[in-house]
Parts: C-alpha cells; sequence; structure tokens
C-alpha cells in the first residue's frame, strides 16, 4: 500500500490559522449584529437618526469583517 | 345579611386623576421639566422627542433619558487610541531596531494581520460604544425602566412602578464624579427584585429630586 507524501506545510498551516481565526471571528461579528438589531428594536432613539446610524456602522462592521474573510482567502 | 347592591352614593369615589406635572405655579411642589433637543452622544436628556421603548403604554410618556456620563467612555477611548497607534510605531521604530525574523514573513501576511488587528480594535471600541449607548436608564410618567448591557451577548431589563419605590438616594464619590457632576442613583422597591440603580449618571441630585417628585405625586 502506497501512504501519500505527507510533509510538514507551514505555509499551509499558518493559512489554515489565519482562515479560522477570522472565520471564528466573523461569527462573533454576526451575534454582535444579531443583539445590535435587538437592542435597537428594545428602544427607539431617532435623535440624530442614533438607532439607524447606530444599524448602519454594525452591518458596516460585519461587511468589513466578510471582506476580510475573503482577502485572506484570495491572497494567502 | 349581605348587600348585594349598594346606593352609589356608597361606593367609594373613583380617585380623581392627578396629572404627574403640572405647573410650578399650579403646586409648588410639582416637577418642572424643560422639552429638551436630544443630542446622540448627550446622557440626560429631560422629555427627549423622539425617543421610545418597546411595550410603551399609550399615554406614557418619557421624562427622563439617562445615560453614564460621557466622561466613562474616556478610558476605552485612550485604550483604542493606543493600540491604533502601536502596530504604527512598530513600522516606525522597525528599522532602527536590527531585529532579524526566523524566517521571511511574505507581506500579504502582514497585510492581513495588520488589516484583522485594525478590525479587532474597530471591534473593541464598537461594542465598548454599544454597551454606553444602551445601557440606559429611563423615567417616564408611570414607570421606571433600568436596561443594562453586560457585554454584546447579555442585557438585563427592569422595570418598576413609580409608587413601589419607597427609597431613593445616589451617591457622589471621588474628583471625577464631583468634578462632572455625576454619581449613582440607588433606587429600593417594595418587589423582590434588587433595588435599582442607574451608576454614574449625570446631575443625580436633579434625578433623585425628580423620581421623589414623581413617587409622592404617583401615590396621591
Amino acid at each position: 500500500m502506497i501512504l501519500p507524501n505527507l510533509t510538514f506545510d507551514l505555509t499551509l498551516l499558518i493559512k489554515l490559522f489565519f482562515l479560522v481565526i477570522i472565520g471564528l471571528y466573523s461569527a462573533f461579528v454576526l451575534i454582535v449584529f444579531i443583539n445590535v438589531r435587538s437592542l435597537t428594536k428594545l428602544i427607539l432613539i431617532k435623535s440624530s437618526s442614533g438607532s439607524q446610524l447606530i444599524t448602519i456602522l454594525t452591518l458596516v462592521y460585519l461587511l468589513l469583517t466578510v471582506f476580510l474573510f475573503i482577502l485572506a482567502l484570495v491572497i494567502l | 345579611m349581605v348587600n348585594l347592591y349598594t346606593s352609589d352614593d356608597s361606593k367609594p369615589k373613583a380617585k380623581a386623576e392627578t396629572p404627574l406635572l403640572t405647573t410650578p405655579e399650579a403646586n409648588p411642589g410639582q416637577v418642572k421639566l424643560e422639552r429638551d433637543e436630544p443630542h446622540i452622544l448627550a446622557s440626560f436628556h429631560e422629555k427627549p422627542e423622539g425617543i421610545s421603548f418597546a411595550n410603551q403604554d399609550s399615554g406614557e410618556e418619557v421624562l427622563l433619558f439617562l445615560r453614564r456620563h460621557y466622561i466613562t467612555n474616556l478610558s476605552w477611548q485612550i485604550a483604542t487610541i493606543v493600540f491604533v497607534m502601536l502596530p504604527l510605531l512598530a513600522f516606525a521604530a522597525f528599522p532602527y531596531l536590527n531585529i532579524a525574523l526566523p524566517i521571511a514573513v511574505p507581506f500579504n501576511y502582514i497585510l492581513i494581520l495588520v488589516l484583522f488587528y485594525y478590525l479587532i480594535v474597530f471591534g473593541y471600541a464598537f461594542v465598548s460604544f454599544i454597551v454606553w449607548f444602551y445601557n440606559v436608564g429611563i423615567i417616564s410618567n408611570h414607570r421606571v425602566i433600568d436596561i443594562d448591557v453586560n457585554g454584546i451577548s447579555s442585557k438585563d431589563i427592569a422595570a418598576t412602578d413609580l409608587k413601589d419605590i419607597i427609597d431613593i438616594s445616589y451617591k457622589q464619590s471621588g474628583l471625577q464624579q464631583n468634578l462632572f457632576d455625576f454619581g449613582d442613583v440607588e433606587m429600593e422597591t417594595e418587589a423582590e427584585k434588587p433595588n435599582f440603580e442607574f451608576l454614574s449618571v449625570p446631575h443625580p441630585a436633579k434625578v433623585v429630586d425628580l423620581i421623589s417628585k414623581l413617587n409622592v405625586n404617583s401615590r396621591r
């Protein structure tokens, strides 16, 4: 039986490490997004579009994280 | 013999509705609040316009909207500035330090690492801001509502009728609290629920005064 040639690939290991960490962080950001939405429903602050601004900021935060995850997938 | 019917005269008269807020001329002990134009970062709104909360009754009006004093955000804001500056300082100082890395790190990895670092810093600042922004106390003409956001996934919401408050006090300690006029307002209720607390709110004396007057009015 021929076994596959298993060699220690540091680069691949680092790539996987980065992707797992950023993936886990994306999950955290998703939790933040869901919780902020529930808080926005709890207290509605119309002053200077308060609640709306917070929702937009959270969405930007989520999109930035997803963008970084995709960037890491592409360039690493 | 049990009286099944009683005359209207013998029935206890319904208590006349006492307005909680009237003009000071009508009753010197009443509360006078001025309508406040709310600002997104303000921590003390009197009769704020455009602020409402879930399960708000019809006819229920928000009289006071409180957050922790803005100065309490200083610690995380300074920490964020330091975290933002750290990589810049490291990159600036690196050529002068003559440190040789054991392995050559490709530029791609450094780029992703730095971007990820800044995303975490942004996340830290954003979550700290959200916790401050939604950690609020609301005093309406019917009740007191305390919303505590402890971290991003935990919130504690408590409400009590104004008439259930049996004791109210405030505490100011330290130079910072006295200098910027903020402190902790504590309310004791008849219920089993532990005491209500509005921590580090601006003008605590004014808050205590308002709640005391509303409490007295609600018991009439």
